[in-house]
């Protein structure tokens, strides 16, 4: 196991440098969007909205998406670990993953491991990012931070969990478009969903539930401590259930060993 | 030195494949049985789609047979995956990622394989003229090869399985690896399978032969045995009638006449005395059984 954990490796190796660049410039890109949403033009469409609740809740809303998204795009890419299996598949190490002498629970396992360190990496990537934000700013605090970057990997964690066992359902070859299809299924459930509420509602029912949805956010992202470990429990769960089910999938496609 | 466990079990053969089936709906491969003996380089012969690769495959357990039996070193590969450590294999393309390096490989295997044997494999590399830190992306066809040769030899591997390792190389790079095949087998107990349709490889090297055709095993015997008994007779047309059927494995319109493939040489000599002989090649015996099928 060690062996392949070691070839998986050598292809982080090739992508570390984008782990640095991505860092970098989501630490950059949130500080100039704090920046802005302070001094600048974010800050000169806020003073514009009538209402200063609705201004304040704006403002406050677009920090938290800013550095939402700005802390999970490190984290995020631990979905490179699907280039592992496209390396793979365009070397057609298949040959020689099938006659080594490693059983298929191993087999899997080093690619999970790999997956759980490209995440990590990533979680500290977005720590790094994070610690610069909580210097600049005074409106999050360090431990807010961290218990983001744990979501975030968490929910990265079930999604990997699902992109790896149809990774090892579908075959290397297929993990891009698997991913993709599952990405965009996310999404258009989400899209679908959201339309769906909103369709029917009057604008002032729009506003009310926008609102309500703020606040939650807000709520959600300052007050909660201990829901973490929902998150981690259903994290733990997906992946425990991928693995078993990428170990199956890789036994029905070869012999049993 | 103590042997292991699967060690005591056999005795003659490293190989015994006894009625493997496996059906692909379009190919089937049928009740395919042989055995190779311990200490001999086995040429597995047939044309391109014979079902060399699939015999293989299921060997090294890549896929389900849907039934009979194989044992490598007296034992079930499917029930004992350890057996994998004494197995090297060598495909006709090379398995690893261009971006690393035969040193990588090495740190790879050295991980993999228990007996991994790190200054075996770099005096390999040495002896095949290959650079231990040039990426493998920029190996030619020949080198890829030599590459996946050092590393099944690097193993201790008692058995060499290989599908068509000397396929699309040049003469000079196939005897090379050829003369690596010969120093392999000195050793008593180590064996090797050879699967190629160049059978002229397979004549300077091979012990015994198994051939393949359409799924089934066509012949199979010491290599030796198998030229001895071949040949062919070089009938004008008037004298194919002198032929009895039982003697005629195949028979092909030549320029001359009629070429004739019989398993009985010296039976026929006697039998045919005006008829002039030619020693059969291994080439030609495959294309004669092949052409009978056909």
């Amino acid at each position: 196991m060690k062996g392949l954990l070691i070839k998986d490796l050598y292809c982080l190796k090739k992508q570390i440098l984008i782990f640095i660049r991505a860092t970098i410039s989501v630490a950059v890109v949130s500080l100039l969007f704090i920046l802005s949403s302070k001094y600048g033009n974010v800050a000169l469409v806020l003073s514009q909205v009538g209402d200063a609740k609705e201004a304040a809740t704006l403002s406050v809303l677009t920090y938290d998406i800013a550095i939402l998204v700005g802390l999970f795009i490190p984290i995020a890419l631990g979905e490179m670990v699907t280039e592992c299996f496209v390396s793979d598949s365009k070397a057609s190490f298949e040959k020689v993953f099938y006659v080594i002498p490693v059983n298929n629970y191993k087999k899997v396992a080093s690619r999970y491991i790999v997956a759980l360190l490209y995440i990590g990496l990533g979680s500290v990537c977005s720590f790094l990012a994070g610690t610069l934000l909580v210097l600049f700013s005074d409106m999050y605090t360090m431990f807010m931070v961290a218990r983001i970057i744990v979501i975030l990997s968490m929910c990265m964690i079930a999604f990997m969990s699902i992109v790896l066992c149809a990774d090892y359902c579908a075959g290397g070859r297929k993990s891009t478009m698997v991913t993709t299809v599952l990405f965009l299924g996310v999404l258009v459930v989400l899209y679908g969903y959201i339309v769906s509420v909103m369709l029917p509602m009057s604008e002032e029912e729009i506003e009310k539930t926008f609102n309500m949805v703020a606040d939650k956010f807000y709520v959600f992202l300052r007050e909660g401590t201990y829901d973490v470990f929902i998150f981690v429990f259903a994290a733990v769960v997906c992946l425990v259930i991928s693995y078993f089910l990428s170990v199956k999938a890789l036994e029905r496609k070869t012999g049993k060993l | 030195m103590e042997k292991n466990s699967y060690e005591k079990e056999y005795e003659e053969y490293v190989i015994e494949v006894s009625n493997l089936t496996k059906d692909y709906g379009g190919f089937k491969l049928e009740n395919v049985s042989f055995r190779v003996p311990v200490g001999c380089i086995c040429g597995f012969i047939g044309q391109n789609g014979a079902g060399k690769t699939t015999t293989i495959q299921a060997m090294l357990d890549v896929i389900k047979k849907d039934s009979g039996e194989i044992k490598i070193f007296g034992q079930d590969v499917v029930d004992h995956p350890e057996l994998k450590e004494d197995i090297g294999v060598v495909y006709d393309e090379m398995g690893f990622h261009e971006f690393m390096t035969p040193k990588q490989i090495s740190t790879m295997m050295k991980h993999i394989y228990k007996n991994w044997q790190e200054e075996e494999f770099f005096s390999l590399l040495k002896k095949l003229s290959l650079p231990a830190n040039k990426k493998c992306g920029t190996f030619s066809r020949g080198m890829r090869m030599k590459l996946q040769i050092a590393v099944a030899m690097s193993h201790k591997a008692k058995l060499l399985i290989m599908d068509e390792p000397t396929s699309g190389l040049d003469p000079i790079v196939r005897s090379e690896i050829l003369s690596l095949f010969q120093e392999y087998v000195l050793e008593e107990e180590n064996s090797i399978m050879l699967s190629s349709h160049i059978t002229s490889d397979l004549e300077k090297i091979a012990d015994m032969i198994v051939f393949i055709n359409g799924g089934k095993i066509i012949l199979s015997g010491e290599k030796d045995e198998l030229l001895e008994e071949h040949g062919i007779l070089k009938c004008k047309k008037s004298d194919v009638e002198k032929i009895a059927s039982k003697d005629i494995i195949s028979s092909t319109k030549s320029v001359f006449g009629v070429d004739i493939l019989v398993n009985n040489r010296k039976e026929c000599e006697k039998k045919y005395p005006g008829i002039p002989m030619d020693k059969a090649s291994l080439d030609d015996i495959m294309v004669f059984y092949v052409n009978r099928k056909q």
